[in-house]
């Protein structure tokens, strides 16, 4: 069973699910302060709810609810070889949300989570303690929107703005927060800084009109960048996960031409570009959840435990998009994941 | 289950309750009939519902939930209701209060069990507390929910095995303050009899909303899938990927029978005599995939 009648269905977040100890957390409160009317549930640890048995993904992204717990140590992670460091060595990634209000085809998040409710951690100062001491002996490469989309959530949330806020006193430290969103209010709340990248994921329309549920088109986003590029913000470009589909080089090649149309390419700290790829055992689960999906159900190469589009064709995706980025951006600015 | 063969029969709702009490209105609101065929535990069903009284307590709960999935297992878009009356810490809850459980906590172990809360629904809602023995009056500040049975987080325990969490509901109507040694069986059955024209109403609305995903390949594609593996004697690997590459191009392009027919078709393919013939003919056939 894996549709319902959306009539049945309560609204987003109608149950926020609260562990004990931090009820009267200050984010807490003001997260609770923004859901009025949903039911709230005390819990005694995330998990007892977040990772029951035999969850099931795609129902509860239809109903999506929210958990607000503590974050217990590790609080920051070693970034993943499947992502890219932009040429940064010590290049980590932190949690504050689990899970994303977006709902694309394509994402991990599917695979690597049993369940589809967000958990907000409240205790950024924890968080934030952890990367202080990163920084005592080397500088620091952040990224801090991976399992989420943190500005999309911004609205009730608030993080985008308490990362900013952190990372001007450290210069040392630089932050990058990956959205889809096209939340121009929050952009305006927030103030640019040197070290803080906002990190747009860009696909192509037939990408987003198929398989990214719930995201702001291409052109919204693209408008949004606009936006926060006049406002000063560093801004990155990510054409990342490129997706085979049918007549793949014309729905690509008008998304380039579209973006450096619409955006002033000088202006772009950098681009990064990554043909889909995913742990195997992501994968298989995602492919139990959505049996119906073509974009997931590709008969994708393993290796090392990755699945990736063939080699010749992985080549041919990169060298196509990299030829047509180069025509705007500089190559040292372009980054390509292999 | 002693003596019964398991009927290809499927029950859409399973409802269990404690009580014979509890049970005899919904029997009455949908004629159940009585099924003779169940030696252990009181069974009643018509074609789309069955019900089955586990009598009281954790353990027999868990053992009444097992035994009737176990003959009638329940498929992806069937529901489980547990329907029974509770006890309420509060006296200021009105008798006769249904309400949804959002959180079993189960009084023996500690621990507590989370049916998801998708779906919208007309009743109260509270977490209960489920105990092996009755939780008196007296005791009432001691526990940590509002309600108080004695069969939720058994009928979870158990019924998680079968169930997804979102397929599981639990409903309970207030009958008494913890007093239960006083509750007449003509009360409980007023009481669960006066709610369930409304909780039917909403339960069968909710499973006629929920649909099934239909399987990617239909009979006669397995069919040629099967066929073609068998002729070029694929490994379970080979077969895998086949499927994997027919999954693929049915979900983009529609169809795949006609791929399958014309490589059926090539003369120089098929019947493959060796490891070298099937390697190549193999990757032939991959590629009317590409």
């Amino acid at each position: 069973m894996n549709s319902l009648c959306v009539n049945l269905l309560n609204p987003p977040f109608s149950h926020i699910y609260i562990e004990k100890g931090v009820v009267d957390h200050p984010n807490t409160v003001k997260i609770l302060s923004r859901f009025p009317k949903s039911t709230q549930v005390i819990i005694k640890h995330y998990k007892d709810i977040f990772n029951r048995s035999r969850q099931n993904y795609p129902v509860q992204k239809q109903s999506q609810n929210l958990i607000i717990a503590e974050k217990r140590p590790p609080f920051v992670y070693r970034g993943s070889p499947l992502c890219q460091n932009f040429g940064n060595d010590n290049f980590y990634y932190a949690n504050t949300v689990i899970n994303c209000v977006y709902n694309c085809e394509y994402c991990y998040l599917q695979g690597m989570y049993p369940s589809a409710n967000i958990v907000v951690f409240v205790n950024l100062d924890d968080i934030f303690g952890d990367v202080r001491k990163l920084l005592k002996s080397d500088p620091v490469y952040l990224c801090i929107s991976y399992d989420t989309d943190l500005l999309a959530l911004e609205g009730f949330l608030g993080f985008s703005e308490k990362w900013f806020e952190f990372a001007r006193f450290y210069p040392h430290l630089t932050v990058e927060l990956r959205t889809k969103s096209a939340n121009l209010n929050s952009l305006e709340k927030l103030t640019p800084q040197e070290n803080v990248i906002l990190a747009w994921t860009l696909s192509c329309e037939y990408v987003w009109e198929k398989y990214e549920h719930g995201t702001p088109s291409p052109m919204q986003r693209l408008n949004c960048i606009e936006k926060a590029l006049a406002k000063g913000f560093q801004i990155r470009l990510c054409f990342d996960p490129v997706i085979y589909i049918k007549d793949w080089e014309d729905e690509y090649g008008r998304l380039i031409e579209k973006v450096f149309r619409e955006l002033p390419a000088g202006k772009i700290k950098d681009v990064s570009i990554g043909g889909f790829r995913i742990p195997c055992d992501y994968l298989k689960d995602m492919r139990k959840n959505n049996p119906n999906s073509a974009i997931i159900n590709y008969p994708f190469n393993a290796v090392n435990d990755v699945y990736s589009y063939p080699p010749d064709l992985s080549d041919r995706m990169n060298s196509y998009m990299l030829g047509l980025i180069r025509k705007y951006m500089p190559e040292e600015k372009i980054f390509t994941w292999k | 289950m002693h003596g019964v063969v398991p009927e290809d029969t499927d029950f859409m709702i399973m409802i269990f309750t404690a009580l014979y009490c509890e049970a005899k209105p919904i029997i009455r609101f949908f004629g159940l009939k009585k099924d003779t065929g169940h030696h252990l535990f009181q069974v009643f069903k018509n074609d789309d519902i069955i019900l089955l009284v586990t009598k009281p307590g954790i353990v027999n709960a868990a053992i009444g939930v097992t035994h009737l999935c176990s003959a009638y297992p329940p498929n992806p878009s069937d529901l489980l209701l547990n329907i029974g009356i509770c006890g309420a810490g509060d006296r200021n809850i009105p008798t006769g209060t249904v309400y949804l459980c959002n959180k079993i906590y189960e009084m023996d172990t500690g621990i507590y069990f989370y049916p998801d809360m998708i779906f919208a629904h007309p009743f109260e809602e509270s977490g209960i507390v489920s105990s092996s023995n009755p939780v008196s009056e007296k005791h009432s500040a001691d526990i940590p929910e509002l309600l108080a049975d004695m069969e939720a987080s058994g009928i979870y325990r158990a019924g998680i095995l079968f169930f997804q969490p979102h397929q599981m509901f639990f409903i309970k109507i207030v009958s008494d303050y913890l007093q239960s040694d006083k509750i007449d069986s003509s009360i409980v059955s007023e009481l669960i009899g006066q709610n369930i024209p409304e909780i039917t109403a909403w339960i069968t609305r909710l499973h006629d909303g929920m649909t099934n995903s239909s399987p990617v390949f239909s009979p006669e594609e397995e069919k040629m899938l099967a066929e073609v593996s068998k002729n070029l004697r694929l490994t379970v690997s080979m077969q895998n990927q086949l499927r994997q590459a027919a999954r693929y191009y049915k979900l983009q392009h529609g169809n795949f029978s006609a791929n399958l027919s014309s490589f059926i078709k090539k003369e120089n393919v098929l019947p493959v005599k060796n490891k070298h013939e099937r390697k190549r003919a193999f990757e032939q056939l991959m590629r009317e995939f590409a």
